[in-house]
């Protein structure tokens, strides 16, 4: 597995003086030209000043040109099968991946912090772009359950396709302030080998354009500030 | 599902009467440039299917209906038929496929995958095949297909 960390952040908007920033990295196993692969895109964010960062209320990743989700089941779910049942509520062939979250929240001097799971699903499509939720659960020290949506849209050059998701706001503890994501991971389709027909997964460009598949990121904060990072997975061997 | 349908007005009269013979037992075959422009609504849709029925016309006069279905997040498949005059063609591609705020386009290539009645023997493939999907007319969709076909 490849994999090259951050590189660029970037921040603009309100409060930008005191603002999170955001790392991300990216890696595909296996990293190969035309495979089929699991895509891994990590995000940390911080906030020196403060300590702690903002929520993030939205965020857009654009993949590079010629990477795109491979969807042979054509298996999809909706957000109120998985508000009411979970992901057993959804077609298993409906997964596209998985991860995991920290979230925290200051609770005065001291930082209360959440392992939050996540997997993610293929919702009904628009037009006959895909759609997809996320299921993230945590129990402890608050047990919650929270469905949020994204899109997939074109992008324009290097990138081919950009993934926007709206992030609700991550209940913490009665009288303390909505958590804030500190990172997250997830792993989107499946490394299939050939092995497992119907399992998304995603499908690596022909030809690695020079310098690395580029990835970028943008996020919208609570408080209206931006910020954006970047990274490359360098180009298979 | 999908098929590319000449009808058999929209044919060249030697291609007509070459198609309603008796098979000769030495069949040469013709070519023929194929321009078909299809304008379809929305009839139904299947989860990553949409499916569409409308009106062809160019070389071809006749009912069209086509099958998109999206295989991946840039990509789709498609299923064209023509009909026309009891005779029907249909043709089987796949596409390229975009999508921006409101609108999405599709290009591709389509091959002919088999025909009845006076274009039994029609084929062709490396077609191609490209169109629009209107999100603000309900998925309305306009395609069009070109490119050289043998009888």
């Amino acid at each position: 597995m490849a994999l090259l960390l951050l590189t660029l952040g970037a921040v603009s908007g309100p409060s930008a003086q005191a603002a999170t920033s955001a790392s991300i990295a990216a890696s595909l196993s296996p990293n190969r030209l035309a495979a089929r692969s699991a895509l891994t895109v990590t995000v940390d964010y911080r906030n020196e000043a403060l300590g702690e960062p903002s929520p993030v209320v939205k965020a857009v990743v654009r993949l590079p040109a010629g990477m795109s989700l491979d969807m042979p089941s054509l298996h999809s779910c909706t957000a109120a099968r998985l508000m009411t049942h979970g992901a057993s509520g959804c077609p298993q062939r409906s997964q596209l991946g998985h991860g995991h979250a920290l979230a925290e929240t200051l609770d005065g001097s001291q930082t209360l912090r959440e392992n939050i799971s996540l997997r993610v699903f293929l919702g009904p499509p628009e037009n006959l772009s895909p759609t997809f939720y996320v299921l993230a659960q945590g129990t402890t020290p608050v047990q919650e359950q929270l469905v949020f949506s994204g899109s997939v849209r074109s992008d324009v050059a290097p990138y081919g396709e950009r993934l926007a998701m709206s992030i609700p706001a991550v209940p913490s503890l009665p009288t303390e302030p909505d958590a804030s994501l500190a990172n997250l991971a997830i792993t989107i389709g499946s490394n299939t080998r050939g092995r497992s027909h119907g399992l998304a997964s995603i499908r690596v460009p022909h030809s690695c354009p020079a310098g690395g598949f580029p990835f970028a990121a943008e996020f919208t904060y609570l408080e209206g500030a931006r910020g954006s990072a970047l990274t490359k997975i360098p180009c298979p061997r | 599902m999908g098929a590319l349908c000449l009808t058999a007005a929209a044919v060249p009269a030697r291609l007509v009467a070459k198609a309603q013979e008796p098979a000769p037992a030495a069949h040469a075959a013709r070519t023929i440039a194929l321009s078909e422009t299809g304008h379809l609504h929305l009839t139904s849709r299947h989860n990553f299917t949409l499916n569409e029925q409308g009106s062809a016309t160019g070389t071809v006069n006749g009912t069209i209906y086509v099958h998109l279905t999206a295989v991946s997040s840039s990509r789709v498949t498609a299923e064209v038929n023509i009909y026309a005059h009891g005779s029907s063609i249909s043709a089987r591609g796949e596409a390229r496929y975009r999508r921006a705020a409101g609108s999405a386009s599709f290009s591709g290539s389509i091959s002919i995958a088999h025909g009845s009645g006076s274009y039994a023997r029609v084929h062709g493939s490396g077609l191609s095949f490209s169109g629009t999907i209107a999100e603000s007319k309900n998925d309305a969709i306009a395609v069009h297909l070109s490119g050289r076909v043998s009888s």
